[in-house]
């Protein structure tokens, strides 16, 4: 029986992948061929998972324009960094990366090791910038990944040390303008505020590479002297600062180096100091408002510039997950959220030494998790003085790759 | 009297091999094939693995299903994936069609063991990956990347 067209063409493409396999494996190994190029995108995507956050950040994604768009498109937005440091002795840091893998959170650590010694006031993008412990005036810029700092200039007008609470500084970026800005703001009335620029194109042009200038704040900003503390990023971009006023925050738009007085939601007559706080969440602002003893209601800045909050869910903090002395007025304190917005990590209140600190919150189920596992049955461990800073990442403009082209 | 059924597999490049039905289960893809086939389903096409590789999978699976609570079976495994990058890479593709998902993840993580701590230099000659990134596109990343001044 004569074998059909439909038997025939099928036999030519089976001898031609059979052909092409069987000439694939044959090739000398001394021929440098891309071995990469024959596995599909989801074998490329589960190998680079398995590799650190850090190494995909700031090393597999320049790699090859396959890598480039696999890590930032899929991998990267997956995950949340923040450092824990102990807040004095030899100011210990270690970098702990959470993703979210099957509804499940996932931890893994690493120490750091950072020639300055001092207080890690913030983190945006791959830098760090630090309080250093004996000179209190000193600024130390630490970049991640070449693993190299130098102290910045200082700045011209004294706070009393960024290395206390007397002022806020954060680390931000210009992403279109490709600067990093520190803000240093303190006192009031009236409001100070200095920022050090960072341009590299400066160089050139002015002996030094970076510069403080005083900006002006506008003179209704605020009626007394503020308790500054390091403040929330949002993209990198926004800085809020909590002045433990009861009706609203400082808040300022870093690239337009504007000011805003944000005024908090909801009803002011019961909130006191300790009882709300912040954390960046999706890209906006979260206040997190204790209501009463058992709940929080939790709001989202929507709109900075026209001060419009949104209602977004109502927590459960029963304090039976932690060990309260008093339990009205203590309220975890929440870290940081989870990229995909689901899960936020908190700090349990002032526990006793031997209790862990840390806490996960489920926004979906009102779950919460109180051992945070490293690996099975390795609790995260967590000292109750512990400092947390949360990485802030600014976008940068990408260049449009184009997908990868199918041969 | 059989005691158990075997199935036949046949690679790309028409080297066949007889397995037990249960080793050949380990493999999901055959395992669903088997059960859509119909009356001919002894033997088994698997045009995407070629008979060197199909012969390794098939030792993998042999190990893994015969003796999956031997002690040393974790030692079989570190030792099963020495072998050269090529083989490696071949061994990830088949197991990801065939879907056998311990094997996927045992060459997988010897992959991505081989990146880790590399600078990009070195991940790019470890597997021989081309840079197809423009020197304009280079420029840009590399202005994203740091600035000037740590250098």
């Amino acid at each position: 029986m004569e074998p059909s067209h439909l038997q025939k063409s099928m036999e030519k493409a089976m001898t031609k992948i059979m052909q092409e396999s069987v000439a694939e494996e044959r090739r000398p190994r001394t021929m440098k061929v891309d071995r990469f190029t024959m596995l599909p995108d989801d074998i490329i995507e589960d190998i680079l998972k398995r590799l650190p956050a850090r190494d995909l950040r700031y090393r597999g994604k320049y790699v090859c324009k396959r890598w480039f768009n696999t890590i930032n498109n899929q991998i990267l937005l997956e995950h949340t960094s923040f450092i824990i440091q102990r807040s004095s002795g030899p100011h210990q840091a270690r970098q702990v990366v959470v993703r979210e893998v099957n509804e499940k959170l996932e931890f893994k650590q690493q120490d750091l090791e950072i020639p300055c010694r001092g207080r890690i006031k913030a983190w945006c993008n791959e830098f760090l910038l630090i309080a250093d412990a004996n000179r209190r005036e000193y600024l130390y810029a630490y970049d991640l990944f070449t693993e190299k700092g130098m102290y910045l200039p200082n700045c011209s007008t004294s706070c009393g040390g960024h290395y206390t609470s007397k002022c806020g500084i954060s680390l931000c970026y210009d992403g279109a303008r490709r600067r990093y800005k520190v803000i240093h703001m303190f006192m009031g009335p009236p409001i100070q505020c200095h920022i050090l620029v960072l341009a590299p194109e400066v160089v050139c042009i002015l002996s030094n590479f970076a510069y403080w200038k005083k900006i002006e704040v506008p003179s209704n900003m605020g009626e007394g002297q503020y308790y500054w503390g390091d403040p929330v990023s949002v993209k990198g971009r926004y800085l809020h600062w909590d002045v433990h006023s009861s009706d609203h925050l400082v808040s300022m738009d870093t690239v337009k180096e504007r000011f805003y007085q944000t005024r908090l939601p909801g009803l002011n007559d019961d909130r006191t100091r300790n009882q709300h706080s912040f954390v960046e969440m999706n890209g906006f602002l979260a206040l997190v408002d204790k209501v009463s003893g058992n709940k929080a209601n939790m709001w989202i800045l929507k709109d900075l510039h026209n001060n419009k909050w949104e209602k977004s869910h109502s927590l459960n903090l029963s304090c039976h997950w932690y060990f309260s002395i008093h339990p009205q007025i203590d309220i975890p304190f929440p870290i940081c959220s989870v990229v995909n917005k689901r899960h936020i990590i908190f700090k349990k209140p002032n526990q006793p030494k031997t209790m862990t600190s840390l806490l996960r919150y489920d926004l979906k189920t009102n779950l919460v998790e109180t051992h945070l596992a490293e690996r099975e049955n390795v609790t995260m461990s967590t000292g109750y003085d512990d400092r947390y800073v949360v990485q802030f990442i600014a976008p940068t403009f990408p260049i449009v790759l184009p997908d990868r082209v199918r041969e | 009297m059989t005691s158990s059924k075997t199935i036949v597999l046949r690679s790309s490049d028409g080297a066949t091999f007889e397995v037990d039905e249960a080793v050949a289960l380990h493999s999901l893809m055959i395992k669903h094939r088997i059960e859509t086939g119909g009356a001919d389903s002894t033997t088994i096409d698997v045009p995407e693995v070629t008979g060197n590789t199909l012969s390794k999978v098939i030792e993998y699976c042999k190990k893994h299903v015969e003796a999956p609570n031997s002690d040393d079976l974790k030692s079989f495994d570190t030792d099963f994936v020495k072998v050269d990058q090529a083989v490696l890479c071949h061994l990830a593709k088949a197991s990801y069609y065939m879907n056998i998902k311990g094997l996927l993840d045992l060459s997988s993580k010897t992959i991505a063991d081989m990146f880790k701590g590399k600078t990009v230099e070195q991940i790019r000659e470890t597997f021989h990956i081309k840079n197809d990134f423009t020197p304009e596109e280079e420029e840009e990343l590399r202005k994203e990347n740091s600035w000037n001044l740590f250098v």
